[in-house]
């Protein structure tokens, strides 16, 4: 895909071929602007210099009669200029269109200009064309990259459940194990338990019967506790 | 009849005469006063000659056929160039104010000087 710069270069190489045609309008028109100012700044020379002349005027100290005279004559002077300067401002018009036509053959600019607006809305299309196409392939490569990810999701997931669950059935068979075990042993104590009771009770309806002293089942209790201490 | 007419216009001489004597102070300002419009005036001109001048080149800069940066690289340049001129214009325009004010001044002080004569 094409970087923003050189889009934006193109943009501008377009832009400067579909306005070439209108370059000699322009240096027509800058042409002619150039001459209409001038000539507008020499008709405003002429007004200061009329305006000057009439201000002098009541200053040199002559009669009134006199001085209307050189008034009127000031200002016939002036509109004799101005006169020359409508007819000089006619001759730059008619110069001015005559450059325009000379510089300038219509038929040829606007074949150009229609050949140029042709190509560039060709360019401007195969490059959209292009663009639409590279954003597709950018989308769906995208979407199957998004399915491969998920998919590598799903079978880490299982693995680690399957994991777990075979860690989670060690656990309760090695906690079965162990609970056997401590039944086991909790029952071997418990019969123990019950065959030394019954001998110690044995054992005491014969000494109530015999009248013996109290000191044997005394020694009694500590032999089954020695025997309870072996068995464990 | 003609001698009658003839008094009438000698007395309208006389009494032109005598308008023309009695304002002669102020006609000394009144010239001032033609110098300094033409001072201005024509610094005015000279002024609007510049604009001219700076208006005329920047329209020409566009169409030269060059690239864009040359172009606003010669426009900067120019104005940068029309700004010393408008600065030097100015301090012109100072110099003139301060010199017709030194011309009034010494106008008023020969009106006063006539009139006391």
């Amino acid at each position: 895909m094409k970087s923003f710069n050189e889009q934006y270069q193109e943009f501008a190489e377009l832009q400067r071929k579909s306005v070439a045609p209108l370059q000699q309008f322009s240096h027509v028109a800058v042409s002619a602007f150039e001459r209409i100012v001038r000539k507008n700044y020499d008709v405003i020379g002429d007004v200061v210099e009329f305006t000057v002349s009439q201000a002098k005027v009541p200053a040199d100290g002559a009669t009134p009669q006199a001085y209307a005279e050189q008034q009127a004559a000031g200002m016939r002077e002036f509109a004799e200029k101005v006169r020359t300067r409508a007819s000089e401002y006619m001759s730059l018009a008619g110069d001015i269109s005559e450059d325009m036509r000379k510089s300038v053959d219509t038929d040829e600019l606007l074949d150009n200009a229609r050949s140029v607006a042709h190509s560039s809305i060709e360019s401007v299309s195969d490059a959209m064309s292009e663009a639409v196409e590279q954003s597709t392939t950018a989308v769906s490569q995208a979407a199957d990259d998004m399915r491969e990810a998920e998919a590598s999701l799903a079978r880490a997931t299982r693995l680690a459940t399957a994991d777990v669950e075979k860690a989670a059935d060690k656990a309760v068979s090695k906690a079965s194990e162990a609970a056997g075990k401590t039944a086991a042993t909790a029952k071997s104590t418990a019969r123990a338990a019950t065959g030394a009771g019954s001998r110690k009770a044995a054992a005491s309806g014969k000494a109530s019967s015999d009248t013996g002293t109290g000191s044997k089942p005394a020694a009694r209790k500590r032999t089954s506790t020695s025997r309870q201490k072996k068995s464990a | 009849m003609n001698a009658t007419q003839q008094s009438f216009n000698d007395q309208v001489k006389q009494m032109t005469e005598m308008q023309a004597k009695s304002l002669e102070p102020m006609r000394i300002f009144g010239g001032l006063a033609a110098d300094a419009i033409e001072q201005v005036v024509r610094q005015n001109y000279a002024v609007m000659g510049d604009f001219v001048e700076y208006t005329v080149k920047q329209a020409k800069l566009p169409v030269s056929g060059e690239n864009a940066s040359d172009v606003m690289s010669a426009q900067m340049a120019e104005a940068s160039a029309f700004g010393e001129k408008m600065s030097t214009r100015a301090s012109e325009y100072a110099e003139l104010a301060t010199n017709l004010t030194e011309r009034a001044r010494k106008a008023a002080d020969d009106a006063s000087a006539s009139l006391k004569a």
